[in-house]
């Protein structure tokens, strides 16, 4: 009962506007003096430095400072040149580039806005120079640019993998096949529609030297995914000290690229890490906040009252009204607090029914994904609309689509749980 | 006519609250990034383990967490939900902004004197790990510090909320 009131006063505080972090920290707050009493005051310190205070959980500012620390040596031109240099001789040239370079963007970045505005920026406004409807144009960087956590590294897979106790680098692995699957449903669909609409032209004929100059350019941002999953398959690192090395390659990237232009930007790689502390501030006090509610829900066994609810459901049925309520969830939520409040009510249910948590980490994140395009929150569409100079409800329109897309490419990552873990399966 | 002036320095040591914790998260950022480079580079190199730098990083880490996120608070940088709020009007819109400061409020001091008993309680219990004296209780005032300067970031932002009528 207690975790219901705790959830119903998180739910009535976020609407009223105020941050999610203190919406999260006020109504665990009041859940711990309802259940603890007096006892309860050292609970709410502790069970935020309990929460925080974890090696693997390093990996989070390390993989965020490998981002902006790449962005910083200019790799979003590097990967959308090469995007470009690979699809650039079929009609519909910048929306397809534009796909593929949110998709090898989010092998260097595990932050999906962060991806949006990189590409969102210099793909919008080519493809409106091009004759692309605006809103097209930022529909396709929105829906392309959901698949950043999805395919690795991923800051919500470590989050996930810290909250269900499962292993983040099979979770890395994991992703892949469900975010490829993604890309390649949204290159489809903005393929068709730019030939069927006469959408933009054919940049260049396919030439092989310009692919591999582009790729060579390319290159120290497209070997990052691979070395952190080779890194620590190899057991040469643990997923924490990848991300590290990838941090420091990314600084010497920045200052070998500096190097060579002749001045090296140290007020940017500053600005990076500074950047990177504000980020990671705002994420983990957020975990922190959600390891409270989370130690509120499993004292008030809010998770049994879940299960019993569902109880004479089925796994495939269960799974369906456990997305629908995620789905709903992420019109509210962004990734983050929408996971960290997911996995503790849902996981020990799904679990219990059979259901692989590494296979239920993937619906999870894919599902809160389609949540930054869905009104009324839409992030990734804020983001998109602005860069494009259209009304937030114009963006949205426009992306009904790609959400309806992302549903079925959902309920497949839901239903057919081999596209999860057939790459997982293959490492011990 | 001395409110100005108080206002103005009490403005002025926010402003340098926030720059301080800028740069503190900033430096642990690189800290972490250290301790772990140093690790691995210890492992390779030297064949050698550390016992130090996982305890480095993962406090750096949740001191980082304190630091930034109290810096947010006066920025104004925690995501919310908007959606519902923008549809109301500017005094409405006042009444709703007013009540959630006074949460943020409620949950700082929440946390300075949960942050307080948390170090009486464990004021004589060592940290493992450092390789120098720490104690737990240093170890957790950070949340003391932290409470305190969002409470006063809050007020601030309070103060201009109603002052801008």
């Amino acid at each position: 009962m207690i975790g219901v009131v705790a959830l119903l006063l998180f739910f009535g505080l976020l609407l009223v506007g105020v941050p999610i972090v203190f919406s999260l920290g006020f109504a665990s707050l009041v859940g711990v003096l309802l259940l603890d009493g007096q006892n309860g005051w050292a609970i709410v310190a502790m069970q935020i430095f309990e929460t925080l205070q974890h090696f693997p959980l390093v990996a989070i500012p390390m993989f965020l400072l490998m981002a902006n620390l790449m962005t910083v040596g200019g790799v979003t031109n590097a990967l959308v040149a090469f995007a470009n240099s690979l699809v650039g001789h079929v009609r519909g040239s910048l929306a397809l580039g534009n796909v593929t370079a949110s998709t090898l963007f989010a092998g260097i970045s595990g932050s999906c806005l962060a991806d949006t505005t990189a590409v969102g920026s210099m793909m919008i406004p080519a493809m409106i120079k091009e004759g692309y409807p605006p809103a097209f144009a930022g529909a396709v960087t929105a829906a392309a640019n959901i698949v950043g956590p999805i395919i690795p590294p991923s800051i919500l897979m470590i989050l996930y993998g810290f909250a269900a106790e499962v292993s983040v680098i099979k979770l890395f692995l994991a992703g892949i096949v469900p975010g490829v699957l993604i890309s390649a449903v949204f290159a489809g669909y903005a393929y068709w529609v730019s030939r069927r609409n006469g959408y933009g032209s054919m940049a260049h004929h396919f030439a092989l030297s310009r692919a591999l100059r582009a790729f060579v350019y390319a290159l120290p941002a497209l070997v990052i995914p691979a070395l952190i999953v080779a890194g620590v398959l190899g057991g040469v690192f643990t997923v924490t000290e990848s991300a590290g090395a990838a941090a420091l390659y990314a600084l010497f990237y920045a200052l070998g690229r500096g190097a060579l232009k002749g001045a090296v930007p140290w007020r940017e790689i500053w600005a990076a890490f500074r950047q990177t502390a504000i980020d990671t501030g705002v994420i983990m006090f957020l975990l922190g906040a959600s390891g409270l509610l989370a130690w509120v829900l499993s004292r008030s066994q809010a998770p049994q009252a879940m299960a019993a609810m569902m109880q004479g459901f089925g796994k495939y049925e269960t799974l369906m009204l456990i997305n629908l309520a995620i789905l709903f969830l992420g019109l509210f939520l962004e990734p983050a607090p929408g996971l960290l409040l997911c996995t503790p009510l849902f996981l020990p249910m799904v679990k219990a029914l059979g259901v692989d948590p590494i296979h239920f980490g993937i619906i999870l994140v894919v599902n809160l994904q389609l949540g930054v395009l869905s009104p009324p929150v839409a992030a990734s569409a804020v983001v998109t609309s602005r860069i494009a100079g259209i009304s937030f409800e114009q963006q949205t329109h426009a992306l009904w689509p790609f959400m309806g897309l992302g549903v079925a490419a959902l309920l497949l990552v839901t239903y057919i749980p081999a596209l999860s873990l057939w790459i997982p399966s293959l490492v011990k | 006519m001395g409110a100005a002036p108080r206002h103005g320095s009490l403005k002025k040591f926010l402003a340098a609250a926030e720059a301080v914790l800028d740069f503190v998260g900033t430096v642990l950022v690189g800290l972490s990034l250290a301790a772990i480079s140093i690790q691995v580079f210890y492992r390779y190199v030297l064949n050698d383990a550390t016992t130090w730098s996982d305890t480095v990083a993962a406090t750096s880490l949740a001191w980082m967490t304190f630091i930034a996120g109290t810096a947010a608070v006066r920025r104004n940088e925690n995501i919310a939900v908007g959606f519902l709020v923008e549809r109301f009007g500017p005094k409405g819109r006042k009444l709703v902004d007013t009540f959630g400061h006074l949460v943020v409020l409620a949950f700082a001091l929440a946390l300075t004197y949960s942050g307080l008993i948390l170090m009486d309680v464990t004021r004589s219990a060592v940290v493992e790990g450092f390789g120098f004296h720490v104690t737990w209780a240093q170890f957790y005032s950070i949340s003391v510090v932290s409470g305190v300067l969002m409470t006063l970031f809050t007020l601030e932002r309070l103060a201009s909320l109603w002052r801008r009528a």
